[in-house]
Parts: structure tokens; sequence; C-alpha cells
């Protein structure tokens, strides 16, 4: 009986403490296959997708660049256990232009300074220049789910009126991504 | 009817008698080593006032109770010696607390309470506890050994860091609001203050080495609570830090029960 109950004890401990192996596998590279822009409504507690077509308001203003991600090479994938999978190129600069000019800013310019980019992976939660966006779009995303980019207009133009803007996210390849807002009447 | 509440008074008194022989063959404070276990409610009479904002992340919130256990070396001159420990378990939502606080300084924002250390589903910080070198003295009435006590020691607290998000209504302002207490131990985040006491425990013996205690404790402590109380302006990062302090004293009240095992033989 004793033998018994330390043969089970005996296997309860070798199924129970396995190592952990860890398993670090090669790079597959990973791409934006799509984006999508929305308006967003931030006079909440949180901010909101504006329905289109809908108007927006100057002082919580700001757009949401949704990003889908797939593999670049289906094939690096094959036989491998745990690839590490990385975007790739990867986002180095991000920047916002006026297409309808903002304010003083003539259409065409440089507006990242009147934006900020909501930080959600730090709690609190905490906003950050424009330019700061690129690593965290690289370095967040989900195969699945969009991951969702907040930038929030700090700085409105005193006046109402139509805005568009661009954001462009430049890659370390040289290439850039540019993702467009529709035209909303800001109010 | 009537016999049958007869017999049951019959059956009261002759427990009452059993139990005053079995306290008759021991006197109220025969000399040796003791260990009392108890439990008491602990309120906090007055908490120190550093501003609406701060008060509730003192860690020694109004209703509270604790676990009193002792080891105490009673002498044959009457005189005793006890250590006492006693963690204070903490009854109070600060999560809820701050958040309504909060809400009430600033109407024009939705806060966010982050609690660094404290998990969500838990509503305060790790709890205190009091520890005391304790003089008492014994005294004799009819079954009862009254010890009145004099008690030194100390206090050991958490102040809890707050990290509180204010999102302005209507708008895409945004400041974080930072509290987080000055004297804390860096690694432990205790802060430990000398703490005096005056009380009086109540024991009857009951049967062979076991006694019954009753205990009132009132305690008194000067924590130097100071904050450091930062709002930070996330559009302009511009941070705007004062320090809030207050050294009032904190009264502590402890009211509770308990068993006695004498440990030395007679």
């Amino acid at each position: 009986m004793q033998k018994l109950l330390l043969l089970a004890l005996l296997f309860l401990a070798l199924t129970r403490f396995k190592c952990v192996v860890e398993c670090e596998g090669p790079d597959v590279a990973l791409k934006i296959s799509r984006t999508e822009m929305a308006h967003l409504d931030n006079r909440g507690a949180e901010p909101v997708a504006l329905a289109p077509g809908a108007n927006g308001f100057l002082s919580a203003y700001g757009f949401r660049l949704s990003t889908f991600v797939e593999v670049r090479n289906q094939a690096d994938t094959v036989g491998v256990e745990c690839p590490y999978f990385l975007l790739s190129p990867a986002a180095n600069d991000c920047r916002i232009f006026t297409l309808t000019g903002t304010g003083d800013h003539p259409p065409g310019t440089d507006v990242s300074a009147l934006f900020r980019f909501a930080d959600r992976r730090r709690s609190p939660l905490r906003y950050e220049a424009t330019a700061d966006a690129a690593p965290i779009v690289s370095g967040i995303w989900n195969f699945d789910l969009a991951s969702n980019f907040d930038f929030l207009l700090v700085q409105p133009p005193a006046t109402a009126g139509w805005q568009q803007f661009e954001l462009r996210l430049s890659q370390n390849d040289t290439t850039t991504l540019s993702v467009t807002t529709d035209s909303i009447f800001l109010q | 009817m009537n016999k049958h509440n007869n017999s049951w008074i019959a059956a009261l008194f002759c427990c009452i008698w059993v139990f005053n022989t079995a306290a008759a063959q021991e006197t109220a404070f025969p000399k040796g080593f003791y260990f009392r276990l108890g439990v008491a409610y602990s309120p906090v009479l007055n908490a120190p006032g550093i501003s609406a904002l701060a008060d509730p992340l003192v860690a020694l919130p109004r209703h509270n109770v604790s676990i009193p256990f002792e080891f105490q070396w009673q002498m044959k001159s009457r005189f005793g010696l006890v250590f006492q420990y006693r963690p204070v378990n903490i009854d109070a939502n600060i999560r809820s607390a701050v958040g309504h606080e909060v809400a009430r300084q600033f109407p024009n924002d939705f806060a966010a309470v982050h609690l660094p250390g404290v998990y969500e589903g838990l509503n305060n910080g790790d709890d205190a506890s009091q520890a005391f070198i304790t003089l008492s003295y014994a005294l004799e009435a009819g079954k009862w050994a009254i010890q009145p006590r004099l008690m030194l020691g100390g206090t050991t607290y958490y102040p809890l860091t707050a990290e509180i998000t204010l999102k302005r209504r209507d708008s895409n302002q945004l400041n974080v609001l930072t509290l987080e207490p000055i004297l804390a131990d860096p690694d432990t985040g205790a802060s430990t203050i000398i703490t005096f006491g005056l009380g009086a425990l109540a024991q009857r013996h009951l049967w062979r080495r076991w006694s019954v205690f009753y205990i009132a404790e009132w305690t008194a402590c000067k924590p130097d609570l100071s904050y450091t109380y930062a709002l930070e302006n996330q559009i302009d990062n511009s941070t705007n830090t004062q320090i809030l302090s207050s050294n009032q004293v904190v009264q502590m009240l402890h009211l509770g029960g308990g068993l006695t095992f004498r440990i030395s033989r007679k």
C-alpha cells in the first residue's frame, strides 16, 4: 500500500513539475494588409467612433487608425514551431498633415503638433507626441482583430469648418504608408 | 409546563455552580507564562486630515478588525510584562473612497483611479499591524483579575500611491494626478511610527489552564503623512507639484475578547 502511494506521488511530481522549455523560433515578417480610418467623438469618458457623415466636435475630435496584419510570406511559417512575428518594415516616424487647412496652417502642411497619440498600453492613459506613435504602431498587432491607434486634436482651430487629415507612417525601407480620413465638419 | 421550566432553571443553577467551583480552583492572577489569542473591533477614532483627497489613502480607516495575540510573564509582585502583536484587518473600500472624492473635487472630469500594487477586485492595500511591550499590574476583583496596562510600541501601515486619470468632459484635455507618500519605505511601502497606549484586561478562570479575557485598549500615534500631489498636464507636459502633509494624532480603540492559556504549570 505504501509503495503504491509512493508511486502515485512520484507520478504526480513528474507530471506536475515539468521543466518549461523556452521556445524561440525564427523571425517571421508581418505586413499591414489593410488600414481603416474612423472619426472619433471624445466628449465622454472614452472616445467613440462617429457614424459616417456625422459632424465632429472641435474640442473633442480625433481619428482612429485601425491596422490589420498578415504574414508576408506563408512559406516562412511551414514547419516552424515557435515563430517570432514582427512587423516588417517597421514604422520609424509618424506625421499628420492637413489636406484642407487647419487654422493658420495651410493645406498640405504638417500639423502633428496639434495632435496627441493616446497611448493605451499605459495605465493610467498617457498622451504621447504624434511621432512617438511609430514604434507603438509597429509593436502592437493582432491576427484576427484590428489594432486601434487614436490620435486626438488637442489644439483645435477657433472656427468651425470642414477638415480632412492624412496620416503618414514612414517605414524602415524608406516607403511611406499613407492613410487619409474622410472629410468631416467640425463644429 | 411549569415543571419543565423548573428543571431548566435547576440545570442552569447546576451549570453556574460547576462553573464557579471550577473558577474557584485558581486564583485570579497566579504567576507564570500566559498566551492569549482573541479578536477585537478596532475603529480609528480620529483620522488625520491632510486634505479630503488624501484622507482615504491613510491605511487606518474607521472600521477594522484586529487579531491580538500576546505572551505575558506574570510576576509574583502583581506586575506583568506582555509582548503583544496584532494585525489590523482593514475594512474600507479605499478605491471607491478615492473615486468619490476625486469626482467631488473634479466635477468636470471623468476620473479613473489606479492604485499600483492593489489588484482589481481588492479595495485596499496591505493590513496595518501593531506591536507593543506592555507593563501590566494585576488587581483582584472577586473572581476576575483586572490588569491595567501601559503600552509602548509601534504601528506599521502602508500608505497607498494613487494614479488618477482626469479626462475633461467634452474635451480632449487629459491630466494625470499622482499621489505618492514621501516617507514610506521605497521597497516595502511601509511606514512605522512609535505608538503609545493605555488599556485594561479583565480575565476570569474557566477550566484547568484556560481563562476567558476581555480587553479594552486605546492607542495613539502621530504619523507623519506627507504626500506629493503632482498634476501632470498631458497636452503641454507641465506639472504642478504640491506637498500635502499632516501630523495629527491618530487614535485607535480596541474592544474585544478571547481565551488565555497558562503555559507554565503551577
